[in-house]
């Protein structure tokens, strides 16, 4: 018996020996300082986290495995330069970046790259955004997306002016507000009058703020101002009577995105009972396709703003463009999964739905990582989570409008698809 | 040549006098397995991975050399459970259970031994089999920008190409065996399953070997066949 033990011992040592060892994962964030002092390294480093958590493997056609085989030598040779007294362009290290991950489905995606040895004169650091080059490519794009920006704050504050000409509607309330604190974002509120007299409630927001903003309803400040007209826009749809309200437009063009408890106003108030509004999923482990299962992200209605806007068919019209981005495209998004009236005009949008909880590494050992000082040597920012909508994935791909309206084919100006809004719920 | 060939018909002989008593022997069996995964944590260090238990049923053959030792080949299917938790603090309540369900057939050596009625034995061997299908359930979250909501969830997991369905590895267990007649009798089995093929595929670049280990209790019916 005892000769059969000591066999069955020898033989169990023997079996687990045939067993692979895992090669344990340096996780997100665990990297608090520069963990390398080499091209190479610092390639590897990144690499290796954005092939573990990186959510969108599933949909991501980049050929991972090959970047990393094509690139690697490239930046190797670097190393060897640097070994040889030479320093670095940051350009050569961009075009080795770019062509690495520039093409990558996620459309949230920055990847910030210190250079470790920067040419004289150089700023030392560099920037790939995946869905900052694939908007740049298409053919609707005019401008880059802070000049966009600009222009269309100057045409928000000037809205009046821009519909003085036009003698069929007309602007009865306007508000131009800037917030600086808590967020950093504009509203353009304006209540539009149409030849039949009947009103159209028009919000336009460069960011998705609404929550934080209305923490401050109240306060003597520039937030509280912002909350009261944002409760003005919201109190007027509603309580204006049917026959009075010809519709609502939600002007999300060159919206950068915000909060997602957003939604409780803008789709929590038109809605009756709780409902699944999207479905996430998050990396479950370091397998590429390794994830959690798709769960319900649910939306309880709205008491304070509501308004059955289904049963009264009052059109809910949203108004998008290429530089729509994040939460503001997955307002649209949602508003077209849930609510029938809500009908949409624009550009396709820019294609960055998957949510991200930055602060909270440890969450889901996916997403964002790094320091946005690059501290690390490096930061990327990723989404920590998937998502779709009725079965859509709609990450770097974006809403298509119902009604397109190109800016580039009306001379860059952001009125005319205000026009098709005004068109469409004068119909109505 | 005649002389050369003597001893190997001496053997031939004895090995036949051995076989003239030999028995094949049928049976049924079902219980229960402890299973656990031997995974490294890939830097998720607020996870810990347990063991679960699922049930196992399976069917044997058996061929009798002698009166000590048999040949068993046996074909089973056993739900192989094993269960991940999170530990942090405001994730406390997602889990997962992983239900693996696989077909194993084994073929092992059963050394024998005791009375006529009353039998112990020792079991060695390999087993070959493939990952029929998997089930996951537990409680996973989702979250808005201040809160965190926890939801249930049970359903079929599909596979990718990550998963690697074929596994193989060794055996090894101990029994008794009781005859109440002639013909039939019952068996109680303990048997740990080793797998030596990984449940995951490794990529170029990265390594993360995954091994299940079962220990499964069975209790079984024979039936001597001839």
């Amino acid at each position: 018996m005892k000769k059969i033990l000591a066999l069955a011992s020898i033989l169990t040592v023997l079996a687990s020996s045939c067993r692979k060892e895992a090669v344990p994962e340096v996780y997100y964030n665990e990297v608090m300082k520069l963990a390398y002092d080499t091209y190479a390294g610092q390639f590897d480093f990144i690499w290796k986290n954005i092939s573990t958590g990186y959510v969108f493997w599933d949909i991501d056609t980049t050929n991972w495995d090959r970047v990393y085989d094509e690139c690697m030598p490239q930046l190797m040779a670097l190393d060897n330069q640097v070994n040889q007294g030479q320093s670095i362009q940051d350009s050569v290290l961009l075009g080795i970046y770019q062509t690495a991950m520039g093409q990558m489905t996620d459309h949230h995606m920055s990847v910030a790259i210190k250079n470790l040895h920067p040419a004289p004169g150089n700023v030392g650091h560099i920037q790939v955004r995946p869905g900052i080059i694939a908007m740049n490519k298409r053919p609707e794009y005019i401008e880059p997306r802070l000049l966009a920006l600009l222009r269309l704050l100057d045409f928000q504050e000037n809205i009046e002016r821009e519909f003085s000409a036009d003698k069929d509607i007309k602007i009865i309330e306007h508000q131009f507000i800037t917030v600086e604190t808590p967020e950093n974002v504009n509203y353009g509120y304006n209540l539009f009058q149409l030849p039949d007299g009947r009103l159209v409630p028009y919000l336009w927001q460069s960011a998705a703020t609404l929550s934080p903003v209305f923490e401050y309803m109240g306060e003597d400040n520039e937030a509280g101002r912002a909350a009261a007209v944002l409760d003005h826009f919201f109190s007027l749809i509603s309580t204006t009577p049917r026959e009075k309200l010809a519709g609502i437009i939600l002007d999300n063009r060159v919206n950068a995105g915000g909060w997602q408890d957003d939604l409780d106003y803008l789709i929590g108030s038109y809605i009756n009972e709780e409902v699944t509004m999207f479905q996430t999923r998050y990396k479950e482990g370091p397998g590429r396709l390794e994830h959690s299962v798709w769960t319900d992200y649910k939306q309880k209605p709205l008491a304070k703003y509501h308004r059955d806007i289904t049963k009264e068919n009052i059109p809910f019209i949203i108004l998008i463009d290429l530089a729509s981005i994040s939460m503001g495209e997955i307002e649209p998004i949602c508003a077209r999964a849930l609510l029938p009236t809500a009908y949409i005009i624009g550009e396709t949008s820019f294609g960055a739905t998957g949510p991200l909880q930055s602060e909270l590494v440890d969450l889901n050992y996916g997403g964002s990582f790094g320091n946005s000082d690059l501290s690390t040597g490096h930061y990327v920012y990723t989404s920590d989570f998937e998502s779709r909508v009725g079965g859509t994935n709609y990450e770097g791909k974006g809403i298509v409008p119902d009604l397109e309206v190109i800016r580039k084919d009306h001379g860059g100006s952001f009125k005319a698809a205000i026009d098709a809004a005004l068109k469409y719920a004068g119909e109505r | 040549m005649i002389l050369k060939l003597k001893p190997l018909l001496i053997s031939v002989a004895i090995l036949t006098s051995s076989v003239a008593s030999a028995q094949w022997q049928v049976g049924i069996k079902a219980g229960c397995g402890i299973t656990s995964a031997d995974r490294s944590q890939s830097g998720r260090v607020d996870e810990t991975y347990s063991s679960g238990t699922g049930w196992a049923a399976g069917a044997l053959v058996q061929y009798s050399f002698t009166d000590w030792l048999a040949i068993r080949a046996e074909i089973n299917a056993m739900d192989r459970v094993h269960r991940m938790d999170r530990n942090i603090h405001y994730l406390d309540p997602v889990h997962t259970v992983y239900h693996n369900t696989y077909l194993l057939v084994p073929v092992l050596a059963d050394f024998s031994f005791g009375g006529k009625k009353l039998r112990g034995h020792m079991y060695a061997g390999g087993f070959a089999g493939y990952w029929l299908s998997a089930r996951r359930e537990g409680t996973t979250f989702w979250m808005t920008d201040y809160h965190v909501y926890f939801s249930p969830f049970n359903e079929k997991a599909t596979f990718s190409d990550e998963q690697q369905r074929f596994t193989a590895g060794i055996q090894a267990g101990a029994g008794l065996s009781y005859r109440f007649s002639e013909r039939w009798g019952v068996l109680l089995d303990a048997m740990y399953c080793y797998d030596l093929v990984s449940y995951r595929k490794s990529s170029p670049h990265l390594i993360d070997s995954r091994y299940l280990g079962s220990l499964v209790f069975t209790l079984g019916v024979t039936c001597l066949l001839f």
